[in-house]
């Protein structure tokens, strides 16, 4: 899987050298927000680097290699938790150099990082099967379209609701987003799979 | 390991040795909406080249396809190096087999000292002098991206990447298309100098069939999804002959011997077998390209 995950990184580092630059500033800049647009960034990789391979028809050629179809779909899946990983580990280092500097970490500082980064893996995980099912560029209309549908009838549902029912303990909250993150993943690399298989080898 | 009794004749003996297979198809089968590749057997034995010849849509990508498990086949069975394609194991086979493919390449950005580096990663048994020995054999230019390479050039990195992890079987699907005519000799020296190991074997599909007949052992022949034959190159040689007659000497010759039949303006043209047919006829020598032409006219 390490030669995917290379050509991955090759393919990147030189198409996308400048937001690749402002993921990485984004990810130390003391901001929740600007670390939110970081962390989207980093779990989009791996469907910016399934565009180019779509382009070279990669599939085809990765088909011939000695790669299961789990190092294959598996390798795009490594390669988000790797650019999120890598933005969580920056944005963490940026806060603790931040706090040595003043004196205290904002007691909310780490459970917000946590959160965006499992919302952002989350994401990936809903985006990948779209992708490797109808291909990046309608892959991506039908993800917008679906977070528009998904966010009107979520702030539907809310609307007048007293959202004080919805009070958990920080620990609680931190453990099912893991939780939730985790079975996501597990599904979204399932159908992947499945997705991948039926429409390379058919 | 798959193997094949295979006959020869020494001193008027008939002998036998056991031989192993590359490729083993048995009646393999695949449906599409548009396009249907039936029933195909063909044996590939070891150490030899076999040229895979086809109009465009004759089923040689998704042969090749079949063959190395991408694609999924309806029916028969296909041996890779001895080894079921459908099961597990065949990811580790893929170490033994280097491919070049015709349209898939390596994303547009990367290199040839990019390819090598995700390539050292891929194969157990790179070998990145030999793939720098290519390269510079080729003429290609290290650091230029791969959108910047023209076709043949696509076609020589890809072949460079094929040859240089030590495979026992190559397969390449249009391999020599798009090259210019000396570096595609060189190129077809490169896969005859290759098959002088024992075990190593190539097939080969191409349009080029003036490439086929100089370097194959082999000659299959697919058409419209069907496979016309599988032979031996010299045997297809020696079994076929052109005869020109005219109508009144079309009449003296039997049917059976009549492979292939082209009217011309003043005689006719006529594919036929010489085992079935009289010495006092004047037979001229058949090429790979009349016998495929025949064949495929009659096969409509």
């Amino acid at each position: 899987m390490r030669g995917l995950l290379i050509k991955d990184a090759y393919t990147i580092i030189k198409q996308t050298k400048v937001l690749l630059l402002i993921t990485l500033i984004f990810a130390v800049v003391p901001s929740d927000f600007l670390f939110g647009y970081s962390v989207f960034y980093a779990a989009m990789m791996p469907i910016t680097a399934l565009a180019y391979d779509e382009r070279a028809k990669w599939d085809k050629f990765a088909g011939m290699l000695p790669y299961s179809v789990n190092e294959i779909v598996g390798s795009k899946y490594l390669m988000g938790y790797i650019s999120v990983g890598i933005v969580f580990l920056l944005t963490i280092f940026s806060k603790f150099i931040l706090a040595a500097i003043n004196g205290h970490m904002p007691a909310d500082a780490v459970i917000t990082i946590v959160m965006i980064m499992c919302l952002a893996l989350i994401i990936q995980a809903v985006n990948l099967p779209l992708m490797f099912w109808i291909g990046v560029e309608k892959g991506r209309m039908l993800f917008i379209l679906l977070t528009v549908v998904g966010m009107t009838v979520f702030m539907t549902a809310l609307t007048g609701m007293d959202l004080s029912i919805f009070f958990i303990e920080e620990k609680y909250l931190i453990a099912g987003a893991f939780l939730l993150t985790i079975v996501c993943n597990v599904i979204s690399y399932q159908i992947s799979k499945k997705i991948y298989t039926k429409k390379v080898y058919s | 390991m798959n193997t094949a009794d295979v006959g020869m004749t020494i001193g008027g003996t008939e002998m036998y040795e056991t031989q192993t297979n590359a490729i083993e198809m048995k009646h393999v089968t695949k449906k599409y909406a548009s396009f249907q590749l039936e029933d195909v057997s063909l044996t590939l034995p070891s150490g030899c080249i076999m040229g895979l010849v086809g109009e465009n849509g004759a089923g040689k990508s998704t042969t090749i396809g079949l063959i190395m498990g991408s694609i999924r086949r309806d029916a028969g069975e296909i041996f890779v190096l001895g080894q079921d394609n459908t099961k597990k194991e065949f990811d580790a086979v893929k170490e033994d087999i280097g491919v070049v493919l015709d349209e898939a390449y390596f994303p547009e950005v990367l290199n040839a000292v990019n390819v090598n580096q995700i390539m050292k990663h891929t194969y157990q048994r790179w070998d990145e002098k030999q793939y720098f020995d290519y390269i510079k054999h080729f003429s290609l230019e290290e650091k230029k991206m791969f959108k910047d390479y023209s076709r043949g050039m696509k076609m020589k990195l890809a072949i460079a990447v094929a040859l240089s992890h030590k495979p026992k079987l190559l397969i390449l699907d249009e391999a020599t298309s798009g090259l210019d005519p000396i570096i595609r000799d060189e190129i077809l020296e490169i896969f005859n100098e290759f098959t002088r190991e024992e075990d190593h074997t190539v097939l080969l599909s191409s349009h080029i069939i003036s490439d086929l007949e100089k370097i194959s052992d082999y000659i299959a022949f697919l058409h419209q999804g069907k496979l016309l034959f599988c032979e031996e190159k010299d045997r297809l040689l020696e079994e076929y002959g052109i005869l020109q007659v005219t109508e009144e000497e079309e009449k003296d010759i039997p049917k059976e011997a009549i492979a292939g039949r082209k009217q011309g303006k003043y005689a006719t043209e006529l594919l036929v077998k010489r085992s079935k047919i009289s010495d006092a006829f004047e037979i001229e020598c058949a090429g790979i390209e009349d016998i495929v032409l025949f064949l495929a006219r009659k096969g409509e």
